[in-house]
C-alpha cells in the first residue's frame, strides 16, 4: 500500500512509520509530500490536513493508528504512552515530561533530521532506533523490571 | 592505532569508539573481545585498552570512560561536553544527569537485542551519536 505524509518526519511520524511497517502493512511504501498536497485515491494519507489519520488535541498520529488498526501489542501500548507524554501532555516541553524515555529518543530522532540527506534516510535510521526501543521495552516488561 | 575493549557494547563502548574515530584517531581500528582478554590482546596487538578493568582508559573518579577520553585529550568542543553529560547519565548510576540520558540508555540496551554483531552495532549506533551531537550543537547555538 502507498502511505503519504508530510515532509520532515519528526518523532511521532517516525514512530508511526515504524508502527505501520512493523504491525499494520509490511509492504508499506512511504511518500513525502507538501502539507496541502492531494492524497491519491490508491494511497492512505496521514498527518496531512486532508487525511483521516492525523493528530488532534488529545491524540498523536501514533495513537490514531493504534486505535484505527486495533494494534493490541503491550509494548506498542507503552511506546504510544511515551509519544503521547511528549507530544500531548508535555506539549514538546522536555521539562514537563512524566516518563523518563521520551526526551532522549525525541532528541535522537530530531538530530537525525540534521544528519540525514533525505526524509527516507531519516526514516531508515529512525526505524532501527524504534526497533531497539521496542526490544528494550519488551525485555523490561518480560523481565518484570520497572525501569 | 588499534583500540581494544570488551564485547557486547551498550553505551560507553559505543560512545568511545565514535569519539575516538571522530576526534582522536581517525584511522582507529576497534577490537571487541571477551572481558578477560582485553589486556592480553592490548599487549599482543599493541592496542590501547579502554572501558575494561585496569584498561588505559576506564571509569575513574566517578567519570565514565567517554568523559576520561575527553579530559585526557583535552577536547573542548562545547557540544561534545554537552554530549558527555548525556552519556554519563546513560552509562553510570547517575541516570538523571540529563533528561536525555534514560532514553539513550534504553536505546543502547535495545541494540544488543536487535543487532548481534558488535561492529555492525557500532556502525548503526554511530548514527545515533552523530544525531545527538548535532542536537547538542543546535541547542547550544539556540541559547547563544
Amino acid at each position: 500500500m502507498r502511505w503519504i505524509t508530510r515532509h520532515e518526519p519528526h518523532f511521532d511520524r517516525c514512530a508511526s512509520i515504524w508502527l505501520i511497517k512493523t504491525f499494520i502493512d509490511k509492504d508499506a511504501v512511504f511518500e513525502f509530500v507538501s502539507r496541502d498536497a492531494e492524497i491519491p485515491e490508491d494511497a492512505i494519507g496521514f498527518t496531512l490536513p486532508k487525511a483521516e489519520i492525523k493528530p488532534s488535541e488529545t491524540e498523536t498520529t501514533f495513537d490514531a493508528l493504534v486505535k484505527r488498526y486495533d494494534v493490541v501489542d503491550p509494548v506498542v501500548q507503552r511506546i504510544a504512552a511515551i509519544i503521547h507524554d511528549f507530544e500531548i501532555d508535555a506539549e514538546e516541553d522536555l521539562d514537563l515530561l512524566k516518563l523518563k524515555e521520551p526526551a532522549g529518543v525525541f532528541c535522537i530522532v530530531r538530530g537525525l533530521a540534521r544528519t540525514s540527506k533525505s526524509d527516507h534516510e531519516i526514516v531508515f535510521k529512525a526505524m532501527i532506533v524504534m526497533d531497539a526501543l521496542y526490544a528494550e521495552l519488551k525485555a523490561q516488561m518480560e523481565g518484570g523490571e520497572e525501569e | 592505532m588499534k583500540w581494544v575493549t570488551r564485547e557486547k557494547p551498550k553505551t560507553d563502548r559505543i560512545a568511545c569508539p565514535w569519539l575516538i574515530k571522530k576526534f582522536i584517531d581517525k584511522d582507529a581500528e576497534i577490537l571487541y573481545v571477551p572481558r578477560e582478554q582485553v589486556l592480553e590482546v592490548a599487549e599482543r596487538e599493541g592496542a590501547i585498552s579502554f572501558d575494561a578493568p585496569d584498561a588505559k582508559y576506564a571509569h575513574r573518579n566517578g567519570k565514565c570512560t567517554f568523559e576520561m577520553l575527553i579530559e585526557e585529550h583535552n577536547l573542548k568542543d562545547p557540544a561534545l561536553l554537552e554530549l558527555a553529560k548525556i552519556v554519563h547519565g546513560a552509562d553510570t548510576s547517575d541516570l538523571m544527569t540529563t533528561l536525555l540520558s534514560p532514553g539513550l540508555r534504553a536505546i543502547g540496551e535495545g541494540f544488543l537485542h536487535v543487532i548481534e554483531d558488535d561492529h555492525e552495532n557500532l556502525r548503526i549506533q554511530s548514527y545515533i551519536y552523530d544525531a545527538l551531537y548535532a542536537w547538542c550543537q543546535d541547542r547550544l547555538s539556540a541559547t547563544e
